[in-house]
């Protein structure tokens, strides 16, 4: 598989949130700004790129019947020193993400690429893989919590966007609107952007 | 917070699926068939529960005994992860027709993040015992509610004639928004 | 038996190696925490107390007795002006919609509340984190009297009235909640 590919697949065809609807419960729950998304992609990311480069690294080891406990270990381990760095030096922001961050640990996507990808791939290959897809996240939760944002309290990365007099619609940024905001969104991104790459 | 309470606010008011977001995958992966919504909710509150309380007595007995409370994570998960595999094979030898009903849905149980997620939130709540059961308990039956709620429209929405970009999870979720709106509706409650 | 064995054997290698790893960097990163933790709870007393020059913890045994008759209240710190006690600190935690809420309210030796922050809480953005977020949220408990129980009002005049968020009544109420208990606890233990 070419390097482009890797990244085609996790970024589009394969995309995580978009197409698999994989990982969905942080996807919700912590866009309600663009800067909880932008946090929660970087968490996500690291977690998924190191996991996939050390599973790959020890794929050859580790016997088959007890891959997916080591698996958890593996992802477990990371998951925690990402919660340890956070307290010590983003300690607002580990605030704000609040349990969503050792709930990293059963995010299926980052599980479900360790087994379907970095159990079969070598390392470079693997952290590839890790990082496209953790693209893929981080672009699906950002619009997210842009247009949540935006609309929900009318601002962008906390800045002001709009007059005094701007009453934003608090549902966006309620649990409903992330709902029916995610769901317009696949219908859109299904519709648009998966009906171009097939016609290519 | 007495036992009423907890039960009332994590079934309505704090619904796991609905206000929190924990337990999406499942949601949406096993709400299309009544039949199937109810196995999984059940075997969910049969996990959640039993995992609570044995979180529970690990933390106090163990973690904060041996003040190694930074492997939360990796231990719950673990024992999570085993008492899955344990709650399956006890029920395959003891009891074929409970395995038949749920035999299918327990491997999907280790990632659902409610029964990881309650753990935890019980140990910040700082719940005792009882409570920690207790909240378990609701905490999946507010999954369950949420399933077959879900399950019971989305047998309606098949038939529905839409735009086909629509169809499937997009309708599913946009469904989720508006019950989550009437959910919102409990936080009066208390 | 054997090859039960041999996979128990490696599963135990994987998980102590990395609880090796973990247990290297919580050495590194506990006592960062701790600091932060402190730092962030006594520099909100310090900007409610201008003129305090120390600040210690209350002495064990109110605190104790505190601790048992009262839900909300975790942590009384003095603050002290010279030897003199000028005024409270009150670490309190309360449950608001998105889970607890820990905030600190001050209230001096006179029975007036000087100041209210949170220093901690997952509320909805926009909506229950402007307990946080709102500056005319906290103003609205400065100066009002620690004496009586508070309530939440939309427009606050009156000594007992604070700030009552719309749309967001769970959050207001575990605020007011704290707010109470802490009031509870000075009239109670501590005020002469």
């Amino acid at each position: 598989m070419k390097t482009s590919d890797i990244f085609k697949n996790g970024l589009i065809k394969q995309n995580p949130i978009f197409i698999q609807l994989i990982g969905m419960c942080s996807v919700l729950a912590v866009s309600s700004s663009l800067k909880n998304s932008v946090t929660m992609s970087a968490a996500v990311i690291g977690v998924l790129v190191l996991s996939n480069i050390v599973i790959s690294l020890i794929r050859k080891v580790i016997p088959d019947k007890i891959r997916i406990p080591i698996f958890i270990v593996v992802i477990a381990t990371f998951v925690t020193l990402v919660e340890m760095l956070m307290k010590a030096f983003m300690q607002p922001m580990y605030q704000a993400l609040g349990i969503f961050i050792p709930l990293i640990v059963v995010n299926c996507l980052i599980l479900a690429r360790a087994e379907s990808f970095a159990s079969k791939n070598g390392v470079l290959k693997s952290a590839l893989d890790g990082l496209a897809m953790g693209l893929g996240y981080t672009i699906a939760i950002s619009v997210l919590g842009t247009i949540r944002e935006i609309l929900g309290s009318g601002t962008l990365w906390g800045i002001q966007l709009f007059g005094e007099n701007f009453q934003p619609a608090g549902l966006f940024i309620a649990p409903p609107g992330a709902f029916i905001l995610l769901g317009i969104l696949i219908a859109i991104f299904r519709s648009v952007v998966v009906k171009r790459i097939s016609q290519e | 917070m007495d036992i009423v309470n907890i039960i009332i606010a994590n079934v309505f008011i704090n619904n796991y699926v609905f206000s929190r977001f924990l337990g999406i995958c499942p949601f949406l992966g096993v709400s299309n068939k009544m039949e199937t919504a109810t196995g999984m909710g059940i075997a969910v509150t049969f996990v959640t529960t039993l995992a609570s309380v044995i979180t529970h007595i690990i933390q106090k007995y163990i973690l904060e005994v041996a003040n190694i409370e930074y492997l939360q994570t990796i231990v719950f998960i673990l024992v999570i992860a085993s008492l899955v595999q344990f709650v399956e094979l006890v029920l395959k030898k003891t009891s074929p027709s409970l395995y038949n009903a749920m035999g299918v849905y327990l491997p999907l149980i280790t990632t659902n993040c409610i029964v990881l997620g309650v753990a935890i939130l019980n140990i910040q709540e700082n719940y005792n015992i009882i409570q920690t059961a207790v909240s378990g308990f609701s905490a999946a039956l507010g999954f369950t509610l949420a399933l077959v709620l879900m399950a019971s429209v989305r047998e309606k929405l098949e038939v529905a004639d839409i735009h086909e970009s629509l169809e499937g999870f997009p309708l599913t979720l946009i469904a989720a928004g508006l019950m989550s709106i009437a959910f919102a509706g409990f936080s009066g409650l208390m | 038996m054997k090859e039960t064995i041999r996979l128990a054997l490696i599963l135990f290698l994987v998980a102590a190696v990395s609880a090796g790893i973990l247990a290297f960097a919580n050495e590194l990163t506990a006592p960062i925490i701790a600091e932060i933790e402190r730092e962030g709870s006594f520099g909100a007393i310090a900007d409610m107390f201008q003129d305090a020059d120390d600040f210690q913890p209350l002495e064990d045994e109110i605190m104790n007795e505190i601790l048992a008759n009262n839900n909300f209240v975790q942590e009384v710190t003095k603050a002290l002006k010279g030897d003199e006690v000028i005024g409270y600190g009150f670490k309190v935690k309360s449950v608001g919609y998105g889970g607890d809420i820990i905030s600190l309210i001050g209230i001096n030796t006179e029975g007036r509340i000087v100041g209210f922050t949170v220093l901690q809480m997952s509320e909805t953005a926009g909506l229950g984190s402007r307990i946080a977020d709102d500056p005319a949220f906290a103003e609205s408990f400065v100066g009002k009297s620690a004496t009586e129980k508070l309530v939440p009002v939309a427009s606050p005049s009156a000594d007992n009235e604070f700030l009552a968020l719309s749309g967001a009544t769970v959050s207001t109420s575990a605020v007011q909640a704290a707010v109470n208990g802490a009031v509870d606890a000075f009239v109670n233990y501590l005020s002469k």
